[in-house]
């Protein structure tokens, strides 16, 4: 037990240490103008975009402050995180409170985010979002 | 009868582990925990002594790692484990307790593999920076 614990604490420290790592260089690098970030391989092989084209620079701006301009590179991104956020709170209590849980996960709103994600991925290329 | 705490799997008598979702019962041995023996529900549900399917937790969907893996990992396998998050909320609801669990497994599996595709793609992308820095 006392050996897991210890195994379980090194992890989620090694795992803070990454996530402040990744967040930093996101926030100090602009993806457009460094060579540091790979470009979506979906896009380069196939000239179509994917639904996450363009959150590496969303990211950036977002880290920056500028969420209009997140949202013009990214808008599903830059719309799903309040959604996320109650989600992910609903995942941490979902044990504790397995109704909530249930209702954030309503088989009704995972089809309406699949729709959107569908819609969003055809509608970005024909109009160039 | 009792069920993981973990994942509500049904487990055989006297189990020292869950066998679906492999998670010690190290807790009490000879009276395993029910799923919702720590869960403060109102007092409308029925005591925990007799657990129903209804009142396990629903198993865990994976759905905000499935769409930050369609978001950032460039290909659509995150799109599958919307779907499979969508079928792991729908059979739950519907009573089948047991397909949700299965279906939550396969969810975690496909934004596993999201996430591998993505960081091969990144790791690939690094050697070949590198390789253009010692050519240059």
């Amino acid at each position: 037990m006392q050996k897991n614990d210890t195994r379980k604490t090194v992890l989620i420290v090694a795992a803070l240490l990454a996530a402040g790592l990744f967040l930093y260089i996101y926030a100090a690098f602009s993806p457009e103008s460094s060579r540091l970030f790979p470009k979506c391989i979906f896009l380069q092989i196939t000239g179509v975009r994917c639904p996450g084209c363009g959150s590496q620079r969303a990211l950036h701006a977002l880290l920056n402050g500028d969420i209009a301009g997140a949202f013009r590179f990214n808008a599903l991104l830059v719309s799903m995180i309040p959604y996320l956020a109650l989600l992910t709170c609903a995942s941490m209590l979902r044990t504790r409170a397995p109704r909530f849980y249930a209702a954030v996960c309503h088989p009704a709103i995972i089809c309406a985010i699949f729709i959107l994600v569908i819609l969003w991925w055809i509608l970005r290329n024909v109009f160039g979002w | 009868m009792s069920f993981c705490p973990n994942c509500g799997a049904q487990l055989p008598e006297g189990s020292t582990f869950c066998p679906n979702c492999g998670q010690k019962m190290t807790d009490q041995p000879a009276n395993p925990v029910s799923a919702p023996a720590e869960n403060p529900m109102p007092a409308a549900t029925p005591a925990p002594a007799a657990p129903q399917p209804s009142t396990r937790p629903c198993p865990e969907n994976y759905l905000a790692f499935a769409i930050l893996t369609t978001v950032f990992c460039c290909v659509p396998f995150g799109v599958v484990g919307i779907v499979k998050a969508a079928q792991v909320s729908s059979k739950y609801s519907a009573g089948d307790y047991e397909g949700a669990v299965m279906a939550s497994k396969d969810a975690k599996k496909w934004s596993q593999i999201a996430l591998i595709c993505g960081l091969v793609v990144v790791l690939i992308y690094i050697i070949f920076l590198v390789i253009a820095a010692i050519a240059a």
